[in-house]
């Protein structure tokens, strides 16, 4: 229905008009219906050398929507397919998908977009060369583990979450008190079910401490590398 | 004490705990993940399970919204001790518990994101799948 509408509108419209029309709605970010627009023009140009570039600005617009299934589907309608421009809308829609090493395939032409795709995995001994070092704070997560082992929640306080750090501290100094409390009574059966909870909470301690380590080194990567981006002006590349 | 901790790294250098991020690799476990939903073979761990869905089936539905996070501290234990084992659940599982305070709304966007949960109101976003 869709294809039909566009087919009659096409008859009846002026080509220049309609660019003129699809290009004053991508300028006010009304881009579904900016697509609509290109697409008449697009039919309009059937053989016409200016088609790619329209081709191009449907792909472009599809993943501003975020479509990038119609997006790849429009850029195989481009004719031809042995320019750089092809090679990296190819390259920019794997990206989006976050398939990097089939991006980096199409982008070989760019150090610096291989690089960009290497920094996304997290492999930054690859991008070194091109985008230089990457300078984050780390904790170690041995480390906090080990912190945690002695005293219950200082590892956490360690990898800067000081409320999960001193609830955990609570949690397992009152636990340990009832062990202790109950040990000291001679009750049995309470001091093995505080016993159970106890090591329960303990050891979960220890390996959140680690874990909350490891997520403090993965959240400072992740703000270095985007603050990286914004330097090198990669954003610019993105829809 | 320090045998918990000597674990651990005996955890850690096995990989146990801890691998890269890599695309494949992350479709892969998903693989894995769902071949596990299917088969459960530890006596013990159906038992952990079978207890967590009682408390979800009895206490939990007399109790108030108390949980800050979604999936629910029980939803994720369950989750955690099906996908990741016994082991490796029972820590996260343990871990999570002692996460769930009223400050962890600090850790939003950071660790955390929002999600609104039409039943429950917004919550913490943390699935046992990210671990």
């Amino acid at each position: 229905m869709q294809f039909l509408l566009v087919v009659v509108f096409s008859i009846f419209t002026n080509t220049a008009d309609m660019l003129g029309f699809a290009r004053a709605l991508e300028k006010e970010g009304d881009y579904y219906r900016a697509v609509l627009e290109y697409k008449r023009v697009f039919y309009n140009l059937e053989n016409s050398m200016e088609r790619d570039s329209i081709v191009y600005r449907i792909v472009k617009l599809y993943e501003k929507l975020n479509d990038l299934e119609d997006a790849e589907k429009y850029l195989e309608k481009v004719r031809n397919k042995n320019t750089q421009r092809y090679a990296f809308e190819k390259g920019l829609l794997y990206f989006l998908w976050g398939r990097y090493s089939l991006a980096r395939n199409y982008w070989m032409f760019s150090d610096t977009l291989v690089a960009w795709t290497y920094l996304k995995e997290g492999k930054i001994y690859r991008a070194k060369n091109v985008i230089g070092p990457l300078v984050y704070p780390t904790k170690s997560p041995l480390l906090a583990a080990l912190f945690s082992t002695f005293i219950p929640g200082a590892g956490k306080i360690y990898a800067g979450r000081a409320s999960d750090g001193l609830y955990s501290m609570l949690v397992n100094g009152v636990l340990g008190y009832l062990v202790y409390n109950s040990y000291k009574h001679g009750r049995k059966i309470s001091f093995y079910l505080y016993s159970t909870a106890f090591l329960f909470m303990y050891t979960g301690n220890v390996y959140g401490s680690y874990l909350a380590a490891k997520q403090f080194n993965d959240y400072n990567l992740r703000l270095a590398i985007s603050e990286k981006e914004l330097k090198l002006g990669l954003w610019r590349y993105l829809p | 004490m320090i045998l918990s901790f000597v674990f651990l790294i005996f955890l850690e250098t096995r990989g146990v705990l801890s691998k890269e991020i890599d695309l494949p690799q992350v479709l892969s476990t998903r693989a894995n993940l769902k071949s596990a939903e299917q088969k459960v073979e530890n006596p013990f761990q159906n038992l952990l399970l079978s207890m967590i869905k009682l408390y979800q089936n009895s206490f939990s539905l007399v109790q108030s919204e108390v949980c800050n996070f979604t999936p629910s501290c029980s939803h994720f234990g369950y989750d955690a001790i099906k996908y990741h084992g016994l082991i490796k659940g029972l820590l996260l599982t343990s871990d999570r518990l002692q996460r769930c305070h009223s400050g962890a709304w600090k850790y939003i966007n950071k660790y955390y994101t929002l999600k609104i949960d039409s039943l429950r109101g917004p919550k913490l976003y943390d699935p046992a799948e990210r671990y």
